[in-house]
């Protein structure tokens, strides 16, 4: 591929022989985007279960909370209730299509929050260094410190389970990691000359940080925010199952898990349809990550 | 032609393409050349017209995308094609070896220098324990390292870049290759350790009768080395011939325009014109339906350059690919009329003054927490200088003589620890850039070396203009300030619709030309260059010298120029500072400090120096050792330990005077000034002057 324009003089007077500068450097990355497998199935299955999100009402046949007299002797799948039927008889397949929301909208808003705190600690930290640094990277550490689980389970059994205080608790084990990422690449992106250059402008440091800085840091934050949205996902189906989760009746994957549990032996597909919906999206994640971190190596 | 069992390499109509996203890129094609032994080849041209293309191509190296895809190689009458994997890895490394620039990438870091090269005799020769010992210490001593037993026990980090290089030497001559392939072996040095390297490799050759080829886009360098040159565009040989027929009478338009960017060391800015060439090297999808260089080349004809050239034989092993080569050669390179000597400036304002500065860095070591017992380097000791309006200095050193940290201070982006430094008429001596006035951020700007992180790869050419316009201009509302930007993008020659594209998809040469354009956005005072071109392609080097010029003439604003690169000093700059372990050893005007008298430093610097002309004779001591660190300075000249003319006795017991040459030409020597005037030029010219006017020069010497 020839350069988007030319070095020189006298090609600047006849540009007509180069081709127009922009078209050249859009267009490979959306080619190379078709190349990545990996990275289709990842978006492929994400896009799943937004669609199914968004349209439940539509592909659910029942509502979530319903229950069916008609499935009371036989709750296992059948042509009117795909998925079967669970412990209260209520449709599992319209569960796992209604569960699909909560799961959506909570876990990117609580991971969105998570980064602009993370983003502000840690960009904060690497930039300013000294005692800003000090207090910012011993508070990420003392964070850090907890196991994770530990800390939601902590956090939820004490604020009481809602929708709510699952964004808190994924802001507070979240954005620490977010903070170190971040004050890494901040340390590094701040030795480039583009910053100094910034500097003998006297731009301010909140523009530097900002306009400088974190468009560079976005490569890695997106990868990030892709690998976060499965732990948070799990996160979140994990603390359904401790029964920390949505307060019932509320559709909730991790949820249906639990009330499956007691009759796992006999009715196995009760705990296995909603297990799936949790492996298919953090899959999803999972492979976007992987497909945009390959993207980034050129492999 | 030689005999068959002497030529060591033939490469005969190679064609190497590599695998892209839509199709195949051709990045050499229709290449032949063969090497005898005990001969050397040098492969010259800008990065991306398939030098080093070539030399993957032979070790096989070209990985999974690159491919051969006509044409073979010969090693020793052998095609390599037909060679499997273990035939291959015991020819690699052992009778073919290569040398590239980054010495320190070739060494394991987590290896003995000692056992890293008592390998490479174990996997190709088979020597037992005791006769490995002996040949490693031998090999050492041979490429020049003074104490190799102390040598064996270290590890790459622990030496310097030139003692890496040696190393890696070493270790390439060790396995007695029949062929060594260097591929910009001197690139990341210093000039002086540079010629020490170049040396060495010329006497290695010679006592060894080992076949080199050479690739480098150094022209010095290649004369100096190399017995033929084959000079490569957009993955063809266009010219070939023995080296002194290839440079001092170019036939091909490209070798001439070449040879024409190279700034020379014995001719001031008055005595002749950097002519630039335009465009850029074009990367080929198919093989050539033209001459590769008709978009760039001045002779070019419609009819009978928009075709196929073939290598044209011109008698004597010659051969050039331009089907006008006698018109082009006998049209010379038409000079245009020489920039007008610049005229000894009459008193104006002082800019900036520096007056007895020094910045000393404290090196912490790891566990000693003890602030008194931490050493001290110096890095600008007692450093004193004044700039005027409008004027240029140029700044030159090895590397870690201090130049960047002098850069730094006067930029405010550090505080020296002593001293005084004036900005504007206030004092800015304790003032980070953050703490000065707002007049005087944007009176100075910088010009930095990496185009890669010069500009934001995130933001457009335009955003970046436009926001330098914003914070350092005048120019007040979008429209005016979009009319800045325009003026700017014409100032240094970049096209206007340039701005919608973004900064991380400009090619090195383009990236460099904006951030010019952002430094000179306010018009400020004073611009410092740290070494804007030395990351820069020969061509694109010699137009970014003409666009600072221009730039600089146009607003008025004092240029403090630093470089390694004395030729490219002593082109762009009015005076000349030479810098050794922090301190100026020399300054004056730059026809004073490069002709006698001058410091013998300054003398060692420009005898390193390769020159393309080799009109130019220079039998000069030759610079040792390394630029150590100026760690405690017991009052002596820093100078001494390297010194030729060191006087015992004196020079290593006390702190040298500065002697005053000339009018503001200073020399910090211990040599009274008639020794210092006596010294012979580091220029003469072989055979007085009046017969060595060589065609291709420019016509106004």
């Amino acid at each position: 591929m020839t350069g988007p324009a030319t070095d020189t003089a006298s090609a600047a007077a006849r540009p007509s022989a180069q081709p127009q500068p922009g078209q050249a450097a859009r267009r490979p990355r959306f080619r190379k985007l078709r190349r990545s497998k990996v990275l289709g199935i990842g978006i492929a299955l994400i896009a799943f279960w937004v669609a199914v999100a968004i349209l439940a009402p539509l592909i659910a046949p029942y509502g979530p909370n319903i229950q069916h007299t008609t499935a009371l002797a036989n709750p296992f799948p059948s042509s009117d209730h795909w998925f079967g039927a669970d412990p209260l008889r209520r449709d599992i397949f319209s569960r796992i299509v209604w569960g699909a929301r909560p799961v959506l909208l909570v876990a990117p808003a609580a991971l969105f929050c998570a980064n602009v705190v993370g983003i502000a600690i840690g960009m904060s930290a690497g930039f300013y260094g000294g005692w800003v640094d000090e207090l910012c990277s011993r508070v990420i550490d003392v964070l850090l410190s907890f196991p994770k689980i530990v800390l939601y389970v902590v956090l939820i059994a004490s604020l009481g389970p809602s929708a709510l205080n699952i964004v808190v608790a994924v802001i507070l084990v979240s954005s620490p990691g977010i903070g170190r990422l971040v004050r890494g690449l901040t340390i590094e992106l701040k030795t480039r000359d583009f910053v100094t250059a910034a500097r003998m402008r006297a731009e301010s440091g909140f523009y530097i940080m900002l306009v400088e800085i974190l468009p560079n840091a976005r490569g890695p934050l997106i990868v990030d925010f892709c690998m976060r949205m499965g732990y948070t996902i799990i996160a979140i189906g994990v603390l359904g199952f401790l029964g920390l989760g949505l307060p019932p009746p509320n559709p909730d994957w991790g949820g249906m898990v639990r009330e499956a549990t007691p009759m796992l032996t006999v009715y196995p597909y009760m705990a296995i349809f909603p297990s799936l919906a949790i492996i298919t999206l953090v899959m999803g994640f999972n492979l976007v990550a992987d497909g945009l971190q390959d993207l980034d190596h050129g492999r | 032609m030689a005999d068959e069992r002497d030529t060591i390499l033939s490469v005969e109509d190679l064609e190497v393409r590599y695998a892209s996203d839509d199709r195949d890129i051709v990045a050499v094609t229709d290449v032949s050349f063969a090497i005898e032994r005990g001969q050397c080849l040098g492969l010259v041209g800008e990065s991306g017209c398939g030098k080093s293309t070539i030399a993957m191509a032979i070790l096989r190296y070209l990985g999974h995308q690159g491919r051969i895809s006509k044409g073979r190689i010969l090693f020793q009458s052998r095609d390599m094609a037909g060679l499997t994997a273990e035939d291959l890895r015991a020819l690699r490394g052992g009778r073919i070896a290569a040398i590239y620039q980054g010495a320190s990438t070739a060494l394991n870091p987590t290896m003995a220098i000692g056992a890293q090269l008592a390998e490479v005799l174990r996997t190709h020769a088979g020597l037992d324990r005791n006769r490995i010992s002996d040949r490693v210490l031998d090999m050492l001593a041979a490429v020049g390292i003074s104490e190799p037993s102390g040598m064996i026990g270290r590890f790459p980090h622990q030496i310097s870049g030139g003692q890496q290089q040696r190393v890696v030497i070493a270790m390439a001559f060790l396995a007695e290759p029949e062929l060594l392939i260097l591929d910009e072996p001197t690139t990341a040095l210093d000039v002086t350790v540079e010629a020490e390297i170049m040396n060495l490799l010329g006497e290695m050759r010679a006592a060894r009768g080992t076949a080199m080829l050479f690739i480098s886009h150094n022209l010095g360098l290649v004369r100096q080395i190399c017995h033929t040159i084959s000079v490569m565009y957009a993955g063809q040989i266009v010219e070939h011939g023995s080296a002194q027929s290839v440079l001092d009478r170019p036939r091909h338009p490209y070798t001439i325009g070449m040879i024409a960017c190279v700034p020379r060391l014995d001719l001031g800015r008055a005595d002749y014109r950097l002519v630039s060439m335009p465009g850029q090297v074009p990367r080929l999808v198919e093989p050539p339906r033209c001459c590769t260089f008709m978009d760039r080349c001045a002779h070019a004809r419609e009819g009978t350059c928009d075709r196929p050239m073939a290598l044209e034989d011109m008698g004597g092993g010659a051969r050039v690919r331009c089907s006008r080569w006698r018109e082009v050669a006998g049209a010379g390179l038409s000079a245009p009329p020489a920039a007008s000597a610049t005229p000894i400036l009459p008193r104006r304002d002082r800019i900036l003054s520096l007056e007895g500065v020094s910045k000393t860095y404290e090196m912490h070591r790891l566990f000693n927490l003890s602030r008194k017992s931490a050493a001290k380097v110096r890095a600008n000791d007692l450093i004193s200088l004044e700039l005027a309006a409008g004027e240029t200095l140029g700044i030159v050193g090895e590397s870690g003589c201090g130049k960047s940290t002098l850069a730094r201070i006067v930029t405010g982006l550090e505080v020296p620890t002593g001293g005084w430094v004036r900005l504007l008429g206030g004092d800015v001596t304790r003032r980070m850039v953050e703490r000065r006035s707002l007049r005087q951020v944007r009176n100075v700007q910088m010009v930095f070396q990496n185009p890669d992180s010069t500009l934001n790869p995130s933001h457009s050419v335009g955003f970046i203009l436009e926001r330098a316009v914003k914070k350092l201009g005048a120019a007040t509302g979008r429209a005016a300030r979009r009319a800045e930007v325009e003026r700017l993008l014409d100032l240094v020659r970049m096209p206007r619709d340039i701005t919608r594209v973004t900064a991380a998809h400009l090619s090195g040469g383009q990236k460099q030309r904006v951030a010019v354009a952002r430094a000179f956005a306010g018009r400020p005072s004073l611009v410092v260059a740290d070494e804007p071109t030395s990351a820069l392609d020969t061509s694109v080097k010699t137009a970014i010298l003409e666009l600072l010029l221009s730039a600089q003439k146009e607003s008025g604003t004092a240029l403090i120029f630093i470089s390694h690169d004395l030729a490219v000093v002593r082109y762009i700059a009015d005076r000349i500072a030479v810098m050794y372990l922090g301190q100026i050893v020399e300054i004056g005007r730059a026809d004073e400090v490069f002709t006698p008298p001058y410091h013998p430093y300054c003398e060692a610097l420009l005898a390193a120096v390769p020159a393309v002309d080799g009109a130019l004779d220079r039998r000069r001591p030759r610079l040792t050792g390394e630029v150590g660190r100026a760690v405690a300075n017991a009052g002596s000249c820093l100078f001494a330990p390297r010194c030729a003319r060191a006087i015992a006795g004196t020079c290593e017991r006390f702190e040298p005077p500065v002697i005053e040459a000339a009018a503001g030409h200073l020399i910090r020597c211990h040599l009274p000034l008639a020794d210092l005037c006596a010294l012979p030029p580091v220029f003469g010219r072989r055979g007085g002057a009046a017969q060595t006017v060589s065609g291709w020069q420019p016509t106004n010497l």
